[in-house]
């Protein structure tokens, strides 16, 4: 179990969409923490609100119509939620960084690849111009990039997705942030690279003594890369554990289901292809959400008091917690 | 099983033209010589990462791409390019070969209610006349699972799930033979993924289909196809029955590929082949094996000569020097 | 739901609500007009400014300039609307086919296109309506074939763009033949910029149809119309300012009014084309 004081530490947050629509309760009282050394998957599927609470950390909400209504985000005790804008921007970067899933249009196509990381420098070392160069260059080496000070000198377009993806981590740990978070950080690319990617994660993670917290929907991901895992569902968390917790003793039927249902390689047995077991139902539309449990019509255990009753969320200690009726 | 469809060194070169007057001066080698079969009631799988061929091969066997190269035989007549054909015969064809699309967000024509685009085929076929045509596709709709309340409904008023099985609607609508699904589930919600997956192949059961399953996901691959193609930058590297291939693959390529997937389990912290480099793209394939620059076990006669595809035993095909 | 989007589209409401007026003024002049636009001409009441009895004022040769005013809008809107509606034709399946069908028909349209481009519009429908002659028929004629360029061209782009989504991959593959395609599958979804540059077209012919007409090649008197009546006064303009200040007041919120729409529409119907889940 990790030690320490948690790092960063949200609680309660809520960030509520206001549309043309209605009103979308994007994260729903959300709470988790993240320390030191530690990875922490948040899983989710669309709608679940998992990129809205990174987003909000980050203090990158597009508002309107996003607005962050109650909670607190602290890092190392201090509420992020007060800062103002400048603070934010001091944050941003270099205390906290995010890489996004989309290298191509997360980089100005109009700039070298070399300037973009030193502006990282420029902005929070405040170093000089050929200072912050030699710096890019030596992070792009960090990052396995070949030919790294021929390769700083180029345009976004000029490299592939993955070495785009591995310039954006060169951009997020320049600065040595506290916290790395990466919103799909491999959902776009081609599997190969994908592990190249997040094998240099793993090592920088070692190397760099930072905490991620990784957003994604791949299960296989998860168990790969997770020490913590946190499950959101609709707006809510609705399970959290260690990551070996979690696939091995699922709690939630959401948690449950979704692992069941994914077919894994290596599981064939039989000739004849096999029906996987499927989850009844749709992610539920954000703009009409039930009173009582989100997963209700489409949960296999579902009892009849889930349908109206609200759910809270339960401790069943050693840091694990489910959001569901069959456990109080 | 009668053979269906076959394919016989498929070529598809894209012109990159350069230059005032269009001389063309380079070729992107989308697909360059795959021979592929489809038995009655199989699935064959093809699998790949970016800038493989494989949507392009599935798009060129249906004539939506020109194929410029090699043979593609519908029960044994030759359909390349629709050549020779008269609109009678394509249609024919047409009705036989449909195509299930990744995006269920640009397959589905936004102007059109659900009820009017599985109309559609039906009219252009002239199948299921008068008020058949309705009975129909209020059937085809609770086949796939939606509510035929639901037929005069747009696109956009659906999940992207429901808009797949909408897609799934449309290719059945006039009961083809051959389905060539490009990656039908990519594009959905993990949980959905499922639901589909098993849509098709009920589906398959039920009319007796023939699928062509194309994906970038091996887990998909694995559960539904009976035989697999592994395409690398516009051929195929190997090719076998799933379990020989997921057992015991062949191709350096294909031993990466496999190895690249995280398992969804955390004690197995696997270690994945590392490749050199990037995918590389298709406009220049390096010389003899495409493969060679990132492969691990290159020999010097990999740089000069290119592989041929041959038969390790049991039907299980592959193109490596090593072999 | 439809309400609450007229709601926020004032750009929308405030043009339609202009050209509808417009539109009633033309179709139904006769009731709405005071006088007869032509024959109510006494020149004992001549250059009158405008008044009780002539609201307008009346102009040289007596007529009541209010009468002709609502009058011109029937020469104008329809000079507008034919004219655009043949642009758009022409433009449409010219932009249509080049987008669709590619290769030396898209050259060929895009070199026409270009050249159409680089004369000055007015000049060209000059040069028609000398060819032509002077009147209202072919007015219609030298402006229908002056301005489809701009159609034709978005068009294209809008084919271009929608011929490799998978829905119209997906009617091929069900057999459709390519004009249906075209006309069936890709037309409907890129309507949207078609109409929007449709309604600035009509201001713009309502422009140049008044431009025609004050160099004296448009409508011939005594017909009312907008740009006639602004030629004919000119040299008096500040003697006689109303006959002039009325009928250009016409034209400009008959302009605003087309403007206003067509910037409503865009916005109606580019998200709505583009909406996700």
């Amino acid at each position: 179990m990790p030690d320490g004081t948690p790092l960063l530490s949200v609680q309660n947050l809520k960030t509520y969409f206001y549309t043309f629509d209605g009103v979308a309760p994007s994260v729903d009282d959300v709470s988790f923490e993240l320390r030191r050394g530690e990875t922490l998957c948040i899983v989710g599927e669309s709608g679940s609100g998992k990129s809205v609470t990174a987003l909000s950390i980050m203090g990158l909400l597009p508002s309107p119509p996003g607005k962050v209504l109650d909670g607190s985000i602290r890092l190392q005790g201090a509420n992020l939620l007060e800062y103002s804008e400048a603070q934010m921007s001091d944050v941003r970067g270099n205390r906290i960084s995010m890489i996004f899933q989309e290298p191509m249009t997360s980089l100005n196509p109009l700039f070298k690849v070399g300037d973009q990381i030193s502006e990282s420098f420029i902005r929070h070392k405040k170093i000089g111009k050929k200072e912050a160069w030699e710096a890019s260059v030596e992070m792009l080496n960090k990052v396995q990039i070949p030919s790294p000070a021929r390769r700083a000198r180029e345009y976004p377009h000029q490299m592939s997705g993955g070495m785009r993806q591995r310039v954006m981590i060169a951009m997020a740990l320049a600065c040595d942030p506290e916290i790395l978070i990466a919103d799909e950080p491999t959902t776009a690319l081609d599997v190969t690279i994908q592990a190249q990617v997040l094998d240099l994660m793993r090592e920088l993670k070692a190397n760099f003594d930072a905490a991620v917290m990784l957003i994604t929907h791949d299960l296989g991901v998860v168990a790969q890369m997770a020490s913590w895992v946190v499950v959101m569902y609709a707006g809510k968390v609705v399970e959290t554990g260690s990551v070996l917790d979690i696939f091995e003793d699922p709690k939630h039927p959401y948690t449950e289901a979704l692992l069941q249902s994914i077919p894994r390689m290596g599981r064939r047995k039989a000739d004849r292809r096999v029906r996987l077991q499927e989850i009844q139902g749709m992610v539920p539309n954000l703009y009409g959400l039930p009173r009582g449990c989100s997963f209700y019509n489409r949960c296999a255990k579902a009892m009849a008091s889930c349908k109206e009753t609200p759910v809270n969320l339960t401790d069943l200690g050693k840091e694990r917690q489910v959001r569901c009726l069959l456990y109080g | 099983m009668e053979t269906l469809l076959k394919v016989e060194d498929l070529k598809v070169h894209f012109p990159v033209s350069k230059g005032l007057l269009s001389r063309k001066s380079a070729y992107v080698h989308a697909v360059d010589g795959i021979s592929m079969q489809l038995d009655g009631g199989e699935t064959v799988g093809i699998v790949g990462e970016s800038g493989c061929g494989k949507t392009t091969a599935g798009m060129a066997m249906l004539n939506l791409v020109h194929a410029t190269g090699g043979r593609i035989l519908y029960r044994g007549r030759d359909i390349t390019r629709f050549e020779g054909m008269s609109r009678q015969e394509i249609l024919a064809l047409r009705k036989n070969l449909q195509i299930i699309f990744q995006d269920p967000y640009s397959s589905l024509n936004p102007r059109m209610t659900l009820r009017q685009m599985l109309a559609l085929p039906m009219h252009v076929h002239n199948l299921y006349p008068g008020k058949e045509r309705d009975e129909r596709i209020d059937y085809l709709l609770a086949k796939v699972g939606l509510s035929p309340e639901q037929a005069n409904r747009y696109p956009h008023e659906f999940s992207g799930g429901q808009r797949q099985r909408i897609g799934i609607a449309r290719a059945l609508a006039m009961d083809p033979e051959v389905i060539i699904g490009d990656e039908p589930v990519s594009a959905l919600d993990v949980s959905i993924q499922a639901q589909i997956i098993n849509l098709l192949m009920d589906l398959q059961d039920e009319f007796d289909l023939s699928y062509i399953i194309i994906s970038h996901d091996l887990a998909v691959v694995e559960h539904v196809s009976d035989r697999i193609l592994v395409m690398y930058l516009g051929k195929v590297v190997e090719s076998a029955r799933y379990s020989d291939l997921y057992g015991k693959p062949l191709h350096p390529y294909t031993q990466a590929l496999l190895s690249a997937v995280p398992p969804p389990d955390p004690r197995r912290q696997h270690q994945s082949i590392q490749l050199e480099g990037d995918v590389p793209s298709p406009v220049n394939p390096p010389p003899g094996c495409a493969f060679h620059p990132r492969c691990v076990h290159c020999m010097e006669i990999c740089s000069r000569e290119t592989p041929e595809l041959k038969d390790m035993g049991n039907g299980h095909l592959a193109a490596c020097h090593l072999l | 739901m439809l309400a609450k989007k007229l709601r926020r589209r004032t750009n929308l409401v405030a043009g339609t609500l202009i050209v509808v007026f417009m539109v009633l003024l033309a179709v139904c002049a006769p009731l709405l007009a005071p006088y007869h636009p032509i024959d109510d001409a006494d020149l004992m009441v001549s250059e009158e400014p405008p008044g009780v009895e002539h609201w307008f004022g009346t102009d040289s040769q007596g007529r009541d300039v209010l009468s002709r005013v609502i009058y011109g809008a029937r020469i104008s809107l329809s000079v507008g609307l034919i004219s655009q509606a043949m642009n758009s034709i022409i433009g449409i399946i010219l932009g249509l086919t080049a987008g669709y069908f590619g290769r030396w028909w898209d050259d060929m349209v895009m070199g026409l296109t270009n050249i159409m481009l680089s004369i000055p519009s007015v000049v060209f429908a000059l040069a028609i309506m000398a060819v032509l002659g002077p009147g209202l028929i072919n007015v219609f004629i030298a402006l229908g074939l002056t301005n489809w360029s701009y159609t034709c061209r978005i068009t294209r782009s809008q084919v271009l763009f929608t011929r490799d989504l998978n829905y119209v991959k997906a009617a091929e593959a069900i057999g459709l033949s390519r004009a249906r395609i075209m006309f069936t599958q890709i037309l409907p979804n890129i309507v949207g910029p078609i109409l929007v540059i449709a309604t600035l077209g009509v201001a713009g012919a309502i422009l140049m149809e008044a431009a025609l007409s004050f160099l004296g090649l448009g409508t011939q008197p005594p017909t009312p119309s907008w740009g006639g009546m602004l030629a004919k006064a000119r040299e008096q303009l500040f003697i006689t300012p109303w006959i002039s200040i009325f009928p250009g007041l016409a034209i400009f919120v008959t302009v605003l009014g087309l403007n206003l729409l067509g910037d409503g529409l865009r916005d109606i119907l580019d998200p709505h084309s583009m909406s996700k889940q």
